[in-house]
C-alpha cells in the first residue's frame, strides 16, 4: 500500500482520537503534546524544530497529539512572543553566559538552532522547564478525561443511538480488518 | 482464532519510508524550484535597489559544492529604459563550508566577467516609480534643479527679438506698491483726526490770554510785604507759563516725530515699487546674463544628477554595510527589535565571521566578443553585513576600456568605510576619453542646443563623512560639434557665433555642504563666453526693457502717490505752522510774566532805595 504524508497525518489525527478514547496509549499521547507544545512555542524553522520532528517520526510518540497541541500552542504563542522575548533577552543578555554564547555561537551546527534569537531563547528554555511537568500534567489530564467525560458520554442515549446503527456496526468490522 | 496485534516497540519502524519520501520531497524541491525562486528574489531586490528593472538570466546553487552562479543580469538603465546600465555575463560565488555550518555566508573568491555597459534591451525595462520625498517635501536637490531649469537662453532670445514689457504684461495684477498707496491714504486720513486733536489738546490761545490776563492783574507797587507777595504770586505765573512752554513743546515734538515718521512709510513706496519691478521681470522672464547663473542653469542638472546618484548610492551602502555606531560592537548586537521576530544577538569576536562577508571578488571581462563588452579587471573586497568586525573598508577597484564604445581609460576607486562611528565614502573616478551625442545643453520651445558630437573626458571626486559632501567634477568635451535651432534668428546666430571659437567645453563644478543644505557652484567656459557675447547685445535691451517695466510700475502708482504726497505735504506745512505759532504765543507769556517780575522787583527795590535816603537824611551824622 502507497503511503502519502498527508494520508499519514490524518490517519496520525485520527488514531489520536481513537487512542484518546481508548485505554490504553496515555502516555506516548502526553508525550506527544508535550512534543506539540515544543513545536508550538518555537517561532520559526530551526534545528531544534528538526529535532523534534525526527524524534517525532522516529520514536513511537502519538503525532496527532503533537499536531493537535502544536496548533493549540501556536496561537497561544503568539500572545506570549513578547513574554518569550524578554525571557530569551535576560538569557542571552546575561553576563555570566556570555562565554558560552559566543563559544556556541562561533562554533559549526549550533548557530543553525538560532539560538541567538531572544524569541527562540525564550520559547526554548520555557519549552524544556514546562516539558517534564507537561508530560505529567497531561497524562493526568487523559486520565480524567476518560473517567470523567468519554464513560458519562458512552452512557447518554445518543452514543447508545450510534451504536447501534449499521454504519457503525461496519466501521467497527472495518477497524478489526484494517485497524 | 483471534489475531494477537504484534507487541510494537518504541522505535517507530513504519516511519522510515514517509521520512525518506519527505526527504525526497524536499530535495526535489532544491534540485527544481529553489534557483528558481532564488533568482525571483534576486530579480525583485536587484529592481528595488536599481529602481529598474534587473533581470537574471540564469541561477545555479550546489549545497553540496558550496556555490553559487549568476549569468547574464540585465540592469537596466533607468533614464533609458530601453537599454541597460550594465550587463553581466556572469558571478561566480565559492562559499565557505565552514561559515555555512555556522549559519554564515563567507565567500571566500567571486568571479565576475562579461561586462558590457548600454547595451539594448529586448524589450524596455520597467522603472520603478521614484521614492516620495520626505514629508512630501521636495528634496533639496529637487529644488535646486528647479531653479537650474530656466530657460535662460531662450528668454534672452525673446529679448534679443525686441520684447515689449507693455504688451506682454497686459494685466499687472495687485501691484505692491499700489496696494500700499491705496493704504496710505485711509492711514493720512485716520493720521490727520488724531493730529487735530493732538493740536488741540496743546495749550491754545484761551489758555494763554487767561495766563496772560492773570499777569496784568498784578500791579507794581505797594508797601515791601505787598510786593513780596505779588513776586512770589507772579512766580507762580511764571512757572505756569514755562508749564505751558513745556506742554507745547513736547507736544509739538510728538507731533513732528508722527508726522515725519508717517513721511518715512510713503518713501517705502519706491522701496516697494522696485520689488513689483523684479516681479514683473520675473514674469517676463528677463535673462540673467552673468556667468555664474549662465553655468548653473546650462549645466546645472548634469551636477545636480551625479549628486543625486552620489546620495542613493550612499543610501544603499549604509543601508546594508550597516556602520559601526549602528552594530554597538562592544556588547551582543541586537537586530531588528521587532515583535513577533524577536531580537537577534550577535556574539562575534575577533576574527570570526561576520554573517554575510564577501572576500574578494575578482572581476575581469574581455571585450572581444561584444560591441558593448570592455576589457575589464578589478577586484570587490571586504563587503560584510559587520564591517567593524572585519576592521576593513568595502573597496571596488576598477579599470579598464571598452575599445568597441571607444570609451578608454576608465577608472575607479569607491571606498565605503563604516568601521569607524562616522561612515566614510570615497569615490574617484575618472575616464580618459568618451563619446559624447546629443547632449543636451538648454532645450525649450523656443530653442535646442546640444552638443551634437564631442569626445569626452571626466573626472569626479567625492567624499561623504557623515551627512556631509563634498563632490567635485571636472568634464571637458574636445572636438565640439553643436546643435542649435532657435526660434529668434538672432539668438540662433548669437549662439552660432559664440561656439564657433569654442571646440572645446570646459566645466567644473563643486558641491558641498550637507544633504538638506549644499551649496552648488558651476563654471564652464561655454558659460563665459555665452555672458561675453550676450552682454555686448543683451545689455542695452535689458536696461531699456528694465526701464519699461519702471515706467510701468511708476505709472501704475504715480496718481496715487502724488496725490498722497500732496495731502501729506498740506497736513505737515499746516500744523509745523500751527505748531510753531503755539509755541511761540507760550513763549511770549512767558517773557511777559518774567518782565512783570522784574517790573515789581524794580519798583520794589526803588522804593526801598529812596526810603532808605530819606532815613539817611535824618540822622545827625
Amino acid at each position: 500500500m502507497e503511503v502519502y504524508p498527508l494520508t499519514l497525518l490524518l490517519k496520525q489525527l485520527f488514531n489520536f482520537i481513537k487512542l484518546l478514547n481508548s485505554e490504553k496509549g496515555a502516555t506516548s499521547i502526553a508525550a506527544g503534546m508535550v512534543c506539540g507544545m515544543i513545536l508550538g512555542f518555537t517561532p520559526a524553522f530551526s534545528l531544534q524544530t528538526l529535532l523534534v520532528l525526527i524524534i517525532l517520526f522516529f520514536f513511537r510518540i502519538q503525532i496527532g497529539a503533537a499536531f493537535t497541541m502544536a496548533f493549540f500552542f501556536k496561537l497561544m504563542a503568539y500572545a506570549l512572543d513578547p513574554a518569550f522575548g524578554a525571557v530569551g533577552a535576560a538569557v542571552l543578555e546575561a553576563d555570566g553566559l556570555r562565554p558560552l554564547f559566543t563559544t556556541l555561537y562561533n562554533v559549526p551546527i549550533v548557530p543553525l538552532t538560532r539560538f541567538n534569537n531572544s524569541i527562540v531563547m525564550g520559547s526554548g528554555v520555557v519549552s524544556l522547564l514546562l516539558a517534564l511537568p507537561m508530560f505529567f500534567v497531561f497524562r493526568m489530564l487523559v486520565a480524567a478525561y476518560r473517567l470523567q467525560v468519554m464513560a458519562r458520554f458512552e452512557k447518554t442515549v445518543f452514543w447508545k443511538a450510534v451504536k447501534a446503527t449499521g454504519f457503525y456496526k461496519w466501521y467497527v468490522k472495518y477497524e478489526e480488518l484494517h485497524g | 482464532m483471534d489475531k494477537t496485534p504484534k507487541k510494537k516497540g518504541p522505535i517507530r519502524v513504519e516511519a522510515i519510508v514517509p521520512f525518506v519520501i519527505i526527504v525526497a520531497l524536499l530535495t526535489a524541491y532544491f534540485m527544481l524550484f529553489f534557483d528558481r525562486q532564488l533568482r525571483a528574489g534576486l530579480e525583485w531586490a536587484g529592481t528595488e535597489a536599481n529602481g529598474a528593472e534587473v533581470n537574471v538570466g540564469s541561477l545555479r546553487t550546489s549545497f553540496i559544492g558550496g556555490w553559487l552562479r549568476i549569468g547574464d543580469i540585465q540592469v537596466t538603465n533607468p533614464a533609458e529604459p530601453a537599454k541597460n546600465r550594465v550587463r553581466i555575463g556572469e558571478m561566480r560565488f565559492a562559499l565557505l563550508w565552514d561559515a555555512l555550518l555556522r549559519a554564515k555566508f563567507v565567500v571566500t573568491q567571486a568571479g565576475i566577467d562579461g561586462i558590457e555597459v548600454g547595451t539594448p534591451r529586448k524589450s524596455p525595462g520597467r522603472v520603478l516609480p521614484p521614492p516620495s520625498a520626505e514629508e512630501g517635501k521636495p528634496s533639496v536637490i529637487a529644488k535646486f534643479k528647479e531653479q537650474a531649469s530656466r530657460a535662460v537662453l531662450a528668454e534672452a532670445g525673446q529679448l534679443l527679438e525686441g520684447l515689449d514689457p507693455s504688451a506682454k504684461l497686459k494685466d499687472l495684477g495687485k501691484l505692491k506698491s499700489a496696494e500700499r498707496v491705496e493704504q496710505l491714504k485711509g492711514e493720512l486720513q485716520k493720521k490727520e483726526g488724531e493730529w487735530n486733536s493732538t493740536l488741540t489738546s496743546l495749550p491754545g490761545d484761551k489758555d494763554l490770554a487767561a495766563l496772560q490776563a492773570k499777569i496784568s492783574a498784578v500791579q507794581a507797587g505797594g508797601n515791601p510785604a505787598e510786593v513780596a507777595k505779588k513776586v512770589a504770586e507772579l512766580g507762580k505765573l511764571v512757572k505756569e507759563a514755562e508749564a505751558k512752554v513745556d506742554a507745547v513743546k513736547k507736544g509739538s515734538e510728538n507731533l513732528v516725530k508722527d508726522v515725519s515718521s508717517f513721511g518715512g512709510s510713503i518713501s517705502q513706496i519706491d522701496e516697494l515699487a522696485k520689488l513689483d519691478r523684479q516681479e514683473l521681470e520675473k514674469q517676463l522672464q528677463l535673462p540673467s546674463i552673468d556667468a555664474k547663473s549662465l553655468a548653473n542653469q546650462l549645466f546645472g542638472n548634469t551636477v545636480l544628477d551625479r549628486v543625486g546618484e552620489a546620495q542613493r548610492y550612499m543610501t544603499m551602502a549604509r543601508k546594508y554595510l550597516p556602520m559601526r555606531s549602528a552594530e554597538k560592537p562592544d556588547k551582543a548586537v541586537a537586530e531588528k527589535p521587532a515583535r513577533k521576530k524577536g531580537r537577534t544577538y550577535e556574539f562575534g569576536r575577533q576574527n570570526s565571521y561576520p554573517l554575510f562577508w564577501l572576500q574578494t571578488a575578482s572581476i575581469s571581462s574581455k571585450g572581444e566578443y561584444s560591441a558593448f563588452a570592455g576589457d575589464i579587471r578589478g577586484t570587490l573586497k571586504d563587503v560584510t553585513s559587520s564591517p567593524a568586525q572585519i576592521g576593513r573598508p568595502a573597496v571596488l577597484t576598477l579599470q579598464g576600456d571598452f575599445p568597441k564604445l571607444s570609451i578608454q581609460g576608465v577608472s575607479a576607486v569607491i571606498e565605503a568605510d563604516h568601521t569607524k562611528d562616522i561612515p566614510i565614502e570615497r569615490i574617484k573616478a575618472s575616464v580618459a576619453s568618451f563619446p559624447v551625442l546629443e547632449k543636451k545643453i538648454s532645450e525649450s520651445e523656443g530653442l535646442k542646443f546640444a552638443i551634437a558630437k564631442a569626445e569626452g573626458a571626466a573626472r569626479i571626486e567625492a567624499l561623504i563623512s557623515g551627512d556631509r559632501f563634498r563632490l567635485a567634477m571636472n568634464n571637458v568635451f574636445n572636438k565640439t560639434d553643436y546643435l542649435i535651432a532657435a526660434k529668434s534668428k538672432a539668438l540662433e546666430s548669437l549662439l552660432k557665433g559664440v561656439t564657433r571659437d569654442l571646440p572645446k567645453v570646459t566645466l567644473s563644478a563643486v558641491v558641498e555642504g550637507t544633504w538638506s543644505d549644499f551649496g552648488l557652484s558651476v563654471q564652464s567656459n561655454l558659460a563665459t563666453a555665452l555672458q561675453e557675447g550676450l552682454s555686448k547685445q543683451l545689455q542695452a535691451k535689458l536696461v531699456e526693457a528694465r526701464r519699461k517695466i519702471d515706467e510701468l510700475v511708476q505709472g501704475n502708482i504715480a496718481k496715487g502717490k502724488a496725490e498722497l504726497m500732496q495731502r501729506y505735504n498740506d497736513q505737515r506745512s499746516r500744523l509745523t505752522a500751527q505748531v510753531d505759532e503755539k509755541r511761540k504765543k507760550a513763549e511770549a507769556v512767558k517773557a511777559q510774566a518774567l518782565a512783570r517780575v522784574d517790573q515789581v522787583k524794580g519798583q520794589a527795590s526803588s522804593v526801598q532805595r529812596k526810603a532808605t535816603d530819606k532815613l539817611k537824611k535824618k540822622l545827625p551824622f
